[in-house]
């Protein structure tokens, strides 16, 4: 890694926010299997403490940069694992889900890593339209929602895997474990992911009008932000019907994350998207 | 279910006292295919202005179909439209053809289309308007009908009991969303008014590109531009590392400022450090020893005249004849003369061996401060840079871990503007960065009887609101700073749609997280 960083971060302080995660990680995992409080204990702290470090990268590229550092797609890859260790860190004091705790660390290890892997070569300046006081309120709010969805992934896919050969367990996963089951857990996370992305479409609506004077312009972004807000939304109308709770219910959980994925990482493969030059692209 | 159990539902199932047969899923979502494929045929019928008998008799066929599948619905149809099954078949039916607008290329041509995907699936996508996907007949159709069911769900619910607050919040809102959406687009005004420094106009000009097909239109005042200004970032001096593999554009592997390379910078994958040992401002000599020439996607190299040069990745190669520091065509001697030493309109001339017919020698001019002027086809792609009149630094090189330097090199900066070849495939380009716009702002006068009733000055993200209008700071060009393109909207649904979105965000915050509380609470007070 190059001197390029030292605008931004220092490339040593990536190495070290990836060896925060990754022994969280593993510290967390082994109170899992291990099934030693302590242990767990430890990996919840460790979490806590590497998501302040986390913080105060941000903070610090905020300060270099003289912006909010949400811009480029590097940027975000140290957002989005900032924003994944807050609602982990919020469901295991609130729910008591320590398992969450190691895959939440891998998670941001995951970002982390590709953010170390392609940094941003050249400081990247503010374009007008991104000048606006809904940036960062419209970004954070959007990430804190894809930080809950992923949440909502992770215990979905646990409790899938938990409850896998045992088909009465399957059948009514919602019954089957104490004092949160998965299911509603990763339930509860759709649900506070939803309201996140309500009010983040919401407020890029509101910026849209201020901006350009339109509050939704097709652009593929806004679409791809929509049919993840409309698939979420059929996700939890099936969910009312009666024989599609539980496991068929989790399997439309992580098909939906799919289309989270695709809003946030997918735009390049759109044929608007790229000779659009929207700003929704990241550089 | 009752919609006050566990987390409270959205939409209102079925009473379970009265036990009815909602349709599946499937076959829903089938019913929801046959209304939009009606809605494709009535588009065709529409924009051909031509009901065929195929056209015709498919319709009859489809509606004969959707007709025989309401009345087989008959008992149940109410339930079926309100219920979560069908709340679901819908939205998912929406997002999949939101999907489908999104890979598919909006408002191409014909000609694009074919282009882009083939005739056959060209000929789908034109047959069903994907190409259109959000203007079209089905679209709308499935929102109306998304509209339909949000409203019988909505009136069914007692709305006077505070646990249904949620839901109509969240259910109306999503109506009024819809609702005002249509009401700005059947009723609002989408334009554009170009105005260059002193010019009023009062005319907005109205396009299906602008998402308003109805022609010009005045405003009944005017707008009159007094000034516009683009205020940009600083410029940036920095090296840039390049790294060129076979065949390939090269690749950015590094930058450094120029302040940073005051001390010794390492370079990536190179082995080696640099510094600048010495900066010179631009020098304006008119008679530059060595200029600068790019090839279309690599990087630059110097030139001198006399001098025959290579094209890499081909077989063509060019000498350099002469340099013409203030160039002009001299009508009389039927040839390019420089007028004097001032380096005003730098200009090189090449020559290409064998380039000409029956293998003469091709001359070609290249203009440092016009680049592409005078091309002809088959010309060299080569693009100039006058080297003096940029910035220029030594620096020096040496190997990691040695104290001493090893190397020396002079580079002038311009737009990717002088290179130095650390090895093969890696370069160190020293290069300024010109600043990219920070911010655009119009000064506007309002005008009304030849009176300036109101100044403004429109940004981007601060329009003026004027008159039931608003205008959006929205084009420029960068060739002519005189130039401001406005957007002018009149949006009268756009408080519907904002009532909409907040009722929106309540409603869902108010089922997820309050109605669940309030019904704790009450829980706690009956068990009391």
């Amino acid at each position: 890694m190059s001197a390029q960083l030292a605008t931004t971060v220092s490339p040593a302080w990536l190495v070290a926010g990836m060896g925060g995660y990754a022994l969280t990680a593993v510290i967390a995992g082994a109170g899992e299997i291990l099934r030693k409080p302590a242990v767990r204990r430890a990996g919840f702290w460790l979490l806590l403490a590497t998501f302040a470090f986390n913080a105060a990268m941000i903070g610090l590229m905020w300060v270099n940069l003289d912006r909010p550092p949400f811009k480029t797609l590097y940027e975000t890859f140290l957002l989005y694992p900032f924003c994944i260790a807050f609602v982990s860190l919020v469901l295991v004091k609130m729910h008591r889900l320590s398992l969450l705790v190691p895959f939440a660390a891998a998670g941001a290890l995951l970002c982390f890593y590709q953010a170390w892997r392609k940094p941003d070569l050249e400081l990247i300046v503010l374009p007008p339209a991104l000048q606006s006081a809904w940036f960062v309120p419209h970004v954070v709010t959007y990430f804190i929602a894809y930080a809950g969805l992923f949440v909502s992934f992770v215990l979905a896919a646990l409790s899938l895997f938990k409850a896998r050969g045992n088909a009465q367990q399957a059948e009514d996963l919602s019954a089957a474990e104490a004092p949160l089951p998965l299911e509603e857990a990763a339930h509860k996370a759709v649900l506070f992911g939803f309201a996140a992305l309500t009010l983040g479409l919401a407020m890029g609506a509101a910026w849209g009008k201020s901006a350009w004077g339109d509050y939704w312009q097709w652009d593929p972004k806004e679409n791809w932000a929509f049919i993840t807000w409309l698939a979420y939304l059929s996700y939890l109308h099936l969910r009312l019907i009666g024989n599609w709770r539980g496991r068929r219910a989790l399997w439309i959980n992580l098909a939906c994350f799919a289309a989270v994925l695709f809003t946030y990482l997918g735009m390049n493969m759109l044929p608007k998207a790229v000779s659009s030059g929207s700003l929704h692209l990241y550089q | 279910m009752t919609g006050l159990e566990g987390i409270a539902p959205l939409v209102l199932d079925p009473p379970a006292d009265k036990p009815t047969q909602p349709w599946p899923l499937g076959r829903l979502f089938l019913g929801i295919l046959g209304f939009v494929a009606f809605l494709v045929l009535a588009q065709h019928g529409h924009e051909d202005e031509e009901w065929r008998a195929d056209l015709v008799a498919g319709m009859a066929v489809l509606a004969a179909l959707g007709a025989w599948a309401l009345w087989r619905a008959r008992r149940t149809i109410l339930e079926t439209l309100t219920s979560s099954r069908f709340g679901a078949a819908i939205l998912s039916a929406i997002a999949v053809a939101t999907a489908l607008g999104t890979f598919v290329t909006q408002k191409a041509t014909d000609k694009d289309l074919e282009q882009y995907y083939g005739t056959a699936a060209a000929d789908w996508i034109d047959r069903l308007f994907l190409a259109e996907t959000f203007h079209s007949f089905w679209f709308s159709g499935l929102l109306a009908l998304l509209v339909l069911a949000l409203l019988l769900a909505v009136l069914r619910r007692p709305f006077w009991l505070v646990g249904q607050w949620g839901f109509l919040l969240g259910h109306g809102g999503m109506i009024m969303v819809v609702v005002g959406a249509s009401i700005g687009s059947r009723w609002g005004v989408h334009g554009m008014l170009a105005l260059h420094k002193g010019q009023q106009r009062d005319i907005v000009s109205r396009s299906e590109e602008e998402g308003d097909p109805q022609g010009p239109m005045r405003l009944g005042f005017a707008l009159r531009l007094d000034a516009f200004e683009v205020e940009k970032y600083p410029d940036e001096l920095r090296f840039c590392l390049y790294q060129t593999k076979k065949e390939a554009r090269p690749e950015l592997l590094q930058t450094v400022k120029f302040e940073q390379a005051k001390e010794w910078t390492g370079l990536r994958k190179s082995g080696l450090s640099f510094r600048v040992r010495e900066h010179m401002p631009p020098t304006g000599e008119s008679k530059p020893a060595r200029h600068l020439i790019t090839v279309e996607g690599a990087l630059p190299f110097e030139v001198q005249v006399g001098q025959t040069y290579a094209v890499l990745g081909t077989q063509r190669s060019f000498k350099v004849v002469e340099f013409f520091p203030h160039f002009i065509y001299d009508i009389e001697k039927k040839r390019g003369v420089s007028v004097d030493n001032e380096p005003k309109n730098p200009a090189l001339l090449v020559e290409e061996p064998g380039g000409g017919k029956d293998g003469t020698a091709r001359q070609q001019w290249l203009f440092a401060n016009m680049p592409g002027h005078g091309k002809k086809e088959g010309d060299l792609p080569l693009k100039y840079t006058y080297p003096g009149s940029v910035a220029s630094v030594t620096i020096e090189t040496r190997r990691k871990g040695e104290a001493a330097a090893s190397g020396e090199v002079r580079l002038a900066a311009e737009a990717r503007g002088g290179v130095c070849a650390l090895s093969p495939e890696l370069s160190l380009v020293f290069e300024n960065k010109p600043g990219e716009p920070r911010s655009y702002r119009s000064k506007v006068s309002v005008m009304e009887n030849s009176q300036a009733v109101k100044e403004a000055t429109i940004a981007v993200n601060a329009p003026l609101s004027y008159g039931g209008y608003e205008f959006y700071q929205s084009d420029w060009h960068k060739d002519d700073l005189n130039y401001s393109g406005l957007k002018v909207v009149r949006d009268p649904g756009l408080g519907v749609v904002y009532a909409g979105m907040i009722m929106l965000s309540l409603g869902v915050c108010f089922v997820f997280y309050v109605h669940p509380r309030l019904k704790s609470a009450a829980r706690g007070f009956s068990k009391q």
